[in-house]
């Protein structure tokens, strides 16, 4: 069990003039598994490098149970990390490759070949020991080089985008491998992605980094339900933002008057709601009514293009509720108060977000 | 397949085994006139004296082992970081580098040899096993760096932070991991250096001034007095360490896993 912290943690690169990684703080909590989560190109491999020894920062620090590691070489650190491709040593079995950390630290050769048997055994794939890795497929190799960590039982696991190279199917087996085996034994776990629905499957927390900034870090559901900024919002598929101004649990906007929740930020503010949490029909509180623009069937749900106010708002509802409804009808929707959100009015959103386009 | 491999083997003895079969014959020839087919008499004479003292056979072997071992050694060591750098890292002027590199291969070596000899002179390295065990570098650290950086374009470094993530410490990643992986491209440039440098006339003859008395500076000796015999015995000496090395280092020429790429990327 090991809690990592990082302080302020940069890296600057000698040829970029921009920094990769910006003053990164982040606690990780003992046992839990968290995504870096951000477009290519936007520091967190070099934040994973920088924790697993293998790059220098220009400055900060990152320490393990409070203890700096910094001054640590890679092999004695007790963070291992996973990389992107599996690289496996090709002239070395796979048991030689799995016990490869073991034999490092001179352990009996019976002790490492009980213990590989194991990993072989918890990866679900007891029989390829004495194969060559260029005998396994991508998923099998990608396994192999998780229990090639695994097996020495690291006070800390980096992945650097494990699931990336795989097909879909693997991908998902090979995503509730990882999470099983984070569960099982324990290790603290940072996986670096850029698949926002990959963090949120897996993770127990979030950071969210983009252009080497840390933007948000909490649970998954945060980043839906709380983002701090539009940036976030966008992200996480956000689409609808309604400029105005927050007095008293009031919104006043476009939209006309909106009930919202009293915990919300007074003053002026950008509004968003979840196109999921749009119903279609009146209720008690925040009932408009929005003119149909567009419609779009999407199998699971429909969605819509409504005009309020000159706004529009992206909603997706139910299939069977939208069947029957015309383009240019007029209809009521409410906006639950409790699915509202407030952002900041400046959003150093508009900016950043045409950036992460240019890096997707 | 079979008929093209057969065809091969065929090509490869009329071309290579053929030429040295009179060779090998006059070796023990004791008289060998036209239009005889073969030699009246049969001797082991010129193999006597090719191998006593007075001949310098032996002497010469030693001597060209020794310089081709030496001019191997400093190959690998310039070699293998050359070929790194070429085969890893992009950088401005690469081009040029690697034509530099070439260049010896390209150029005559008598030029090369002509233009080199003042320069030993005045760094007093003429006429020394020194000065022609570095000028053997010359036609052989080309060979060395163009199969080093073929190795190493197909070489991945991140499998060294791999195996120090892992545990390994710099000395360990060395010993098992980058050294395995190139081990096969220095066998070969080795291989290629040293016959080089064994089979190297033109170099030697000039920077040595003669007094470097290498094999096949003997051997020519003994060729152009007229001593076929002598010149069999000596030739089938000097043949040896290529038929060994190619016998030795065949599976690593060709085939799957050979280690002749070129230069990389």
């Amino acid at each position: 069990m090991t809690h990592l912290s990082i302080t302020d943690l940069s890296k600057t690169y000698p040829s970029a003039p921009q920094p990769a990684l910006n003053n990164l703080t982040l606690d990780i909590p003992s046992g839990s598994l968290t995504a870096l989560l951000g477009p290519s190109g936007c520091g967190k491999t070099t934040a994973l490098k920088i924790i697993a020894g293998l790059l220098a920062p220009t400055s900060g620090d990152v320490r393990l149970d409070g203890t700096s590691i910094l001054s640590q070489s890679p092999d004695r650190r007790g963070a291992v990390m996973v990389f992107q491709n599996p690289l496996l040593f090709p002239h070395m079995t796979v048991a030689e490759n799995i016990g490869f950390g073991l034999s490092m630290r001179h352990l009996p050769k019976a002790d490492i070949a009980a213990r590989v048997a194991e990993m072989l055994t918890l990866i679900q794939l007891p029989n390829i020991g004495p194969r060559r890795p260029s005998q396994l497929s991508g998923g099998q190799a990608q396994r192999v080089a998780l229990a090639r960590a695994l097996i020495l039982r690291p006070r800390l696991l980096l992945l650097d985008e494990p699931l990336s190279n795989l097909d879909t199917t693997l991908r998902a087996e090979m995503r509730d491998l990882i999470r099983s085996l984070q569960r099982t034994t324990g290790i603290t776990t940072i996986f670096v992605t850029h698949d926002q629905e990959e963090a949120v499957v897996l993770a127990d927390q979030i950071a969210l980094i983009l252009d080497g900034r840390l933007q948000q870090f909490g649970p998954p559901d945060a980043f839906f339900k709380r983002p701090a900024t539009q940036t976030i919002a966008r992200f996480f598929g956000g689409v609808n933002f309604i400029a105005g101004h927050n007095k008293g649990g009031t919104f006043s906007s476009a939209l006309g008057a909106l009930l919202v929740q009293a915990d919300l930020r007074e003053g002026p503010g950008t509004l968003t709601i979840r196109p999921e949490n749009i119903r279609l029909g009146a209720a008690k509180h925040n009932t408009v009514q929005a003119t149909l623009l567009e419609r779009t069937y999407l199998g699971v749900q429909t969605r819509l293009i409504l005009c309020v106010g000159g706004v529009n708002l992206e909603a997706s509802v139910n299939p069977d509720d939208a069947a029957q409804l015309d383009i240019g009808a007029i209809l009521p929707i409410n906006l639950p108060p409790e699915s509202l959100w407030l952002l900041p009015q400046i959003s150093t959103g508009a900016n950043q977000s045409k950036a992460f386009v240019q890096h997707q | 397949m079979a008929h093209l491999r057969r065809m091969a083997a065929i090509v490869l003895i009329s071309w290579l085994v053929l030429p040295l079969v009179p060779l090998a014959i006059w070796s023990f020839a004791r008289g060998w006139t036209f239009p005889n087919l073969l030699p009246q008499n049969w001797t082991l004479q010129p193999w006597a004296f090719a191998l006593s003292p007075q001949s310098g056979v032996l002497h010469s072997l030693g001597l060209t082992t020794g310089i081709a071992l030496a001019a191997t050694a400093l190959s690998v060591l310039l070699g293998v970081p050359a070929g790194r750098a070429l085969g890893q890292y992009k950088f401005r002027g690469k081009t040029l580098i690697e034509l530099i590199i070439l260049a010896p291969i390209i150029m005559p070596g008598i030029a090369v040899a002509m233009g080199l000899q003042s320069v030993f002179i005045g760094l007093h390295l003429n006429n020394t096993v020194t000065g022609v065990v570095l000028v053997h570098l010359i036609p052989t650290l080309p060979y060395m760096v163009l199969v080093m950086s073929g190795i190493f374009a197909a070489y991945d470094p991140q499998v060294e932070d791999q195996a120090r993530s892992l545990g390994a410490s710099p000395g360990q990643v060395f010993r098992h991991i980058t050294l395995p992986a190139i081990l096969p491209g220095i066998i070969v440039g080795a291989m290629f250096t040293f016959l080089v440098s064994w089979s190297q006339y033109i170099l030697t003859l000039v920077i040595g001034g003669g007094r470097v008395q290498t094999l096949p500076l003997l051997l020519f000796q003994f060729a152009t007095s007229g001593r076929n015999d002598i010149t069999g015995a000596i030739g089938m000496i000097y043949i040896l360490p290529g038929v060994l090395i190619l016998i030795l280092t065949a599976r690593h020429l060709t085939g799957r896993s050979s280690a002749i790429t070129g230069f990389g990327q």
